[in-house]
């Protein structure tokens, strides 16, 4: 075995020195070019650049410039290197593309590094309350200014063994630290936010290898994944207010809350370790003519380490082409995919309440009702969608083309309320020059769906208690409680349509090289007529222009306008409860 | 409670390059870019009559007029940023460029959602290219 291999490999390197030679017979003459800049930026801010310079280091003063470029061949090894320096160590960029063996050998190496200034809310629109009952803030780190230095290497690497095989490997990896703002919030007592500087140390890492393999009319691939992500700062903590009555401030409501400052110090902010693996395998065969047929499968399994606790990904999908004369042609597509999701079990910590009415008992001890507490939770990703399409195209003349298609989508869910949403789509779209300086595009989509993803009786509770009770006190036969409220709810929310129509259009006028004008004009109009309380509508309306004009070859301009309305139709719902 | 209300949101964006080879070594670009954008909330009213039937209580002590006129500025945004970039390249011999750009940015923050984003930004790049 181990002599084979070693026979294997010495073949190998022998017919990639024979390829190489032959390759680099014919290969051109060594040549090597470049730039090479150096320079400074000086720049003078005023105000706040979170919005005007989100991603640039735009620093208020001067900063050294330095980049260089260089490719160039040494027979039948290219190569093309990068590099790029601003002048602050979160602004560089680097690359290395190189290409060996005729091109069956392919590697790149990116390194691209740059600033993303963050917000940080000052909560100073707050400390709003009635008497003892306040809405407060505290924020631990004022006017720091938050930002993340993101950093993004990028490896590919390709080698073809053979004409019809070739391996690849890849490695990503996403760098992120920095500080951003930690929110948390104490209830009960006071609606207490509070704000804190967490440092950031993240890492996404994603090694992915396989092969493709192409045999006459048939070529597959296969491909693993694997990807990480790691917070390696600390979780921060936070010690939470002591539940107390908000009005009268008695410590008679530690049974409303799973924890307080009894507790100690509790981590929030929290991002925790991440691990998916991806398996997918790709096939596509040329039928005679221009047909084709291609399908592929995919699994991936992901899972957070930290509460172990993860979901699933199995599908594929299937694609035929087949030709209808040199006119025409029709398209199909078949695609099923089911995501699975486990289910967490969500313990509820039960504390008794040291004093008042329900002194020594628990809340559901309190409002037996109220059972049972804990629960199995349920994703509403999980879902098994089916799509399948089917397209029409063909050219009546030389300067026209139709597509007509049909689309048919149902997604089922197996824990949630709307069980299946099932939605059909016509489209349409032609295309025309009646002559040399004039093309016109237009496309029409209408989509009709049924039972679109909602949310059951999420608003709207009964009016259960009309009386408020006397001396505001939350116990007793009269008092209406959270629960109660929560559970009388009656309207449904969704932000999807059961109609939607999409319409576009487009012109080009451009007699001659040196003038081209275009203009288009997008519109959308959804609706929702399933809600039973309320209505939801969204109009977007989306016209623009563009224009080049060269009047002489020293002078091009080229300007354009673009402008979106969209008016949204839908319902607010607010929950007013005295405590 | 449960109203029907509408959300109103406007996106401008244009654009003008210009060009110009000024002499056999020489070209003069500027870029000018422009932005607005603005949302609001509209009809949005508290209907106290929704909230206890029969009597002219608002529940929790609630101010219903006031909550309906300042309630929905709450989600009101107002931004306009203007860029203008002009430039000049200089190509002083066969292999020795010179490059150099005036910039600068305007962003006018008229509705601060949570705090005020208005800033500006003049900067001057210059730079010397060696090209081999």
């Amino acid at each position: 075995m181990r002599m084979r291999l070693i026979l294997n490999v010495t073949l190998s390197l022998v017919l990639v020195a024979a390829l190489s030679g032959s390759v680099l017979a014919q290969a051109p003459q060594p040549k090597t070019e470049g730039v090479a800049t150096v320079g400074a930026t000086v720049g003078s801010n005023d105000g706040n650049q979170n919005r005007l310079n989100e991603y640039e280091v735009a620093k208020d003063g001067t900063l050294p410039n330095f980049a260089a470029q260089v490719w160039g061949n040494n027979g039948s090894f290219k190569f093309d290197l990068l590099a790029s320096h601003g002048g602050d160590n979160r602004d560089q960029k680097y690359g290395a593309y190189l290409s060996g063996g005729g091109g069956r050998f392919k590697a790149s190496v990116t390194f691209d590094r740059f600033l993303h200034r963050l917000d940080h809310d000052p909560l100073d629109y707050m400390e709003a309350g009635v008497g003892n009952f306040v809405v407060r803030s505290t924020d631990h780190d004022p006017g720091t200014e938050y930002s993340t230095a993101n950093g993004l290497l990028n490896t590919d690497v390709s080698f073809a063994a053979t004409k019809n095989v070739e391996f690849f490997v890849s490695h990503k990896m996403v760098m992120r630290d920095g500080v951003h703002q930690g929110l948390t919030m104490s209830h009960c007592a006071n609606c207490h936010v509070e704000s804190f500087g967490r440092k950031l140390d993240q890492t996404t890492n994603t090694l992915a290898a396989g092969a493709r393999v192409s045999a006459g009319r048939l070529t597959a691939d296969y491909r693993y994944e694997n990807r990480t992500f790691e917070e390696n700062e600390p979780a921060p903590t936070n010690t939470y207010d002591n539940a107390v009555h908000p009005v009268s401030l008695l410590d008679i409501f530690l049974n409303r809350v799973q924890y307080d400052d009894g507790n100690g110090p509790l981590t929030f902010d929290l991002f925790p370790k991440f691990t998916k693996q991806t398996n997918t395998v790709r096939a596509a065969y040329a039928l005679p003519g221009d047909g084709a047929i291609s399908g592929n499968f995919t699994h991936s399994s992901s899972n957070n380490d930290y509460s172990d606790f993860g979901s699933t990904f199995t599908g594929g999908h299937a694609r035929v082409t087949i030709p209808l004369g040199k006119r025409a042609y029709i398209k199909g597509m078949f695609r099923k995919y089911e995501i699975e999701t486990e289910s967490v079990f969500v313990d509820v910590v039960e504390q008794t309440t040291p004093a008042g009415p329900g002194a020594g008992q628990t809340y559901a001890q309190l409002y037996p009702a109220m059972l049972p507490l804990d629960y199995n939770t349920e994703s509403a990703a999980s879902r098994s969608p089916t799509e399948m399409a089917l397209e029409l195209a063909f050219r009546p003349g030389k300067r026209s083309s139709i597509n007509l298609g049909y689309e048919y989508e149902e997604i089922s869910r197996e824990t949630f309320h709307v069980e299946k949403t099932t939605t059909n789509l016509f489209k349409a779209s032609a295309y025309w020059r009646p002559d040399k300086t004039i093309s016109l595009r237009a496309r029409y989509e209408q989509a009709m769906t049924s039972d679109p993803f909602a949310n059951i009786n999420a608003a709207k509770p009964a009016a259960l208690q009309l009386v408020p009770t006397p001396g505001g006190l939350p116990f007793g036969p009269l008092s209406l409680q959270y629960f109660e409220m929560y559970d009388s709810r009656m309207a449904n929310l969704a932000a999807h349509p059961t109609d939607n129509l999409f319409l576009e259009g487009t012109a080009t006028w451009s007699p001659s090289q040196t003038f081209t004008v275009s203009g288009h004009y997008r519109y959308r109009d959804q609706k929702n007529d399933e809600l039973n309380y309320s209505t939801w509508g969204h109009a977007m309306h989306m016209p623009g222009v563009e224009i080049y004009v060269a009047p002489t070859p020293r002078f091009t301009m080229a300007a354009g306008w673009g402008y979106q309305k969209d008016t949204l139709d839908t319902v607010f719902s607010t929950l007013n409860f005295g405590g | 409670m449960l109203d029907q209300a509408g959300y109103e949101s406007e996106n401008q964006n244009a654009f003008l390059n210009l060009q110009f080879v000024a002499g056999a070594r020489t070209e003069v670009f500027a870029t000018t870019m422009y932005n607005s954008g603005n949302a609001t909330v509209k009809d949005f009213v508290y209907d106290s009559s929704n909230i206890i039937p029969g009597t002219a209580l608002p529940a929790g002590a609630l101010d219903f007029p006031l909550m309906s006129s300042s309630f929905a500025g709450f989600s009101d945004l107002d931004y306009r940023t203007i860029t203008q970039n002009i430039g000049v390249n200089v190509r002083a011999s066969n292999n020795v460029m010179i490059n150099t750009t005036l910039s600068f940015g305007d962003l006018n923050d008229s509705a601060p959602y949570l705090y005020d984003t208005t800033g500006s930004r003049v900067g001057f790049y210059a730079g010397l290219s060696w090209v081999f």
